[in-house]
């Protein structure tokens, strides 16, 4: 099946004239660059440090990509609303103080507990809380009809200052938040399945099966259920939506709110993987999982994305900059170089749909 | 099919639905930010090297060294200070997480602080 297409193709191709064969080809060159760039980037790279294709770095690779990803299925969301949503960082830096004060043995942030709540209801207390942050960011898309951009950069603000005033709290006095209890540590961290090699063994985390799990669990939301089918219908058109009985203002609302549970699960991940959290936790998380969504096919345009494209968007993302490590590019010049996979990554979406119309 | 693209530009949609230009120029511009993303690896690659400062903290100046990823820090004097004796290097001011030089490999530039004991007596 899959072989008959292919030739089909080849023999569409054939067919063409020159001037048709250089357009396609430029096509296929300009659409994919960046796929070409991080492919001739990796080349590059295992060139000149072999271990970066060894298997104790392909599992750093993969678990990284894990930690990120659920970030990344939040935002994806907003992104196919025509939005976006820049308070997700700090959602994340929230959820985890909040989980690295509760789940630890030494309680600075409330002096007066003196065993660690259940781990269950950490997890609900921090979802309910970053639902909330996403209901208040979808509440205002949807009814004063305000760009993501303001009311998001608005929450990312306020859920600094929160976060910065409960590191205030009891006795830690802004303090990085550490000591956390091991079975929190181990639920999240602890060896999934370890693969041996030639000089021990390479554990893989716990975190990298919720990680997949949640992205079957994304995948059956945008694909399987009509709340999905309705998201993309507003993305792509909000009018013709609405006219179409959609309620679009419960739509966008839910979309932020699913968005806001999915930081507060990253940032509940990131707690234990970092086995500490503070002021700084999840600070431009939000930057990195836009530029993954826009890498990975989910248009600014609005009403186009794909869950196996934010997955690669991430591994994508994940694989460069590990690799950049390796060859031990400054992390000053790691921002310079993201900031223009954004924008690279914006021209060719653009193109794409320029072309496509 | 090809021609009135380029003179009627189309309307772009959601975030871009102000911006307006030709598929022409957006060629250009990928090809021009392309070349820049490049140019700033292959910067960032030849200047490689991660710089790792000491905070004595209040002790003699170490001097910083720059080292590839995977690399040990070189072997280097121990400040001294007075009435204090060198109790290691930390990764923070407080010294709680302690950094071994013999074992440790640098993978991000970083600053390590000196530790400090009072000297007996």
């Amino acid at each position: 099946m899959a072989e008959n297409k292919i030739k089909a193709k080849e023999q569409a191709f054939k067919e063409l004239s020159s001037k048709d064969k250089t357009k396609k080809i430029t096509d296929l060159l300009l659409n994919n660059a960046m796929y070409i760039i991080i492919i001739l980037a990796v080349i590059y790279i295992s060139i000149k440090v072999p271990a970066f294709l060894k298997l104790p770095s392909i599992v750093n690779v993969i678990s990284l990509t894990a930690a990120k990803l659920p970030i990344a299925l939040g935002i994806g969301g907003c992104i196919v609303l025509t939005g976006t949503d820049i308070s997700a960082g700090r959602v994340v830096g929230l959820t985890a103080c909040i989980s690295a004060s509760l789940l630890t043995t030494t309680f600075k942030v409330f002096p007066d507990m003196t065993s660690a709540p259940p781990i269950i209801v950490v997890l609900l207390t921090i979802i309910v809380a970053g639902g909330l942050v996403g209901f208040v960011n979808g509440f205002s898309v949807a009814k004063f009809k305000l760009h993501p951009f303001i009311v998001t950069l608005s929450t990312q603000l306020i859920v600094y200052g929160i976060i910065l005033m409960y590191l205030m709290r009891g006795t830690n006095n802004g303090q990085t938040l550490s000591g956390l209890t091991d079975g929190y540590r181990s639920l999240i961290t602890g060896t999934l399945f370890s693969i041996p090699t030639a000089t021990g063994s390479v554990a893989v985390p716990k975190y990298v099966l919720y990680s997949i799990l949640l992205v079957i669990l994304m995948w059956v939301i945008w694909n399987k259920t009509t709340f999905g089918k309705n998201m993309f219908a507003v993305g792509s058109n909000e009018e013709a939506a609405n006219v179409s009985g959609v309620n679009v203002s419960k739509t966008i609302i839910m979309v932020f709110v699913l968005a806001g549970m999915m930081y507060a699960v990253t940032g509940f991940l990131d707690g234990a993987r970092i086995a500490s959290a503070n002021a700084n936790t999840g600070l431009n998380y939000e930057c990195d999982a836009i530029a993954a969504c826009v890498i990975g096919g989910v248009s600014f345009v609005g009403g186009i994305g794909r869950i196996s494209g934010i997955v690669v968007g991430v591994l994508l993302l994940q694989i460069i900059f590990t690799g950049l490590n390796f060859l031990a590019v400054d992390a000053n010049m790691l921002y310079i170089i993201k900031g223009l996979i954004i924008l690279i990554a914006c021209a060719i979406d653009m193109r794409k749909y320029l072309v496509k119309k | 099919m090809e021609e009135p693209k380029q003179e009627t530009t189309p309307q772009l949609r959601g975030l871009y639905s102000k911006v307006k230009i030709s598929v022409r120029s957006l060629n250009i511009i990928i090809v021009v930010l392309v070349a820049l993303l490049v140019a700033c690896m292959a910067y960032g690659i030849a200047k490689g090297g991660f710089r790792v400062s000491f905070d004595t903290q209040g002790g003699t100046v170490v001097e910083s060294q720059v080292r590839m990823h995977g690399e040990l820090l070189e072997k280097m004097e121990p400040p001294t200070r007075e009435g204090f004796e060198f109790d290691g290097w930390y990764l923070d001011p407080g010294g709680t997480v302690p950094w071994d030089t013999d074992t440790d490999t640098v993978t991000e530039s970083m600053t390590l602080y000196a530790k400090w004991k009072e000297k007996n007596g």
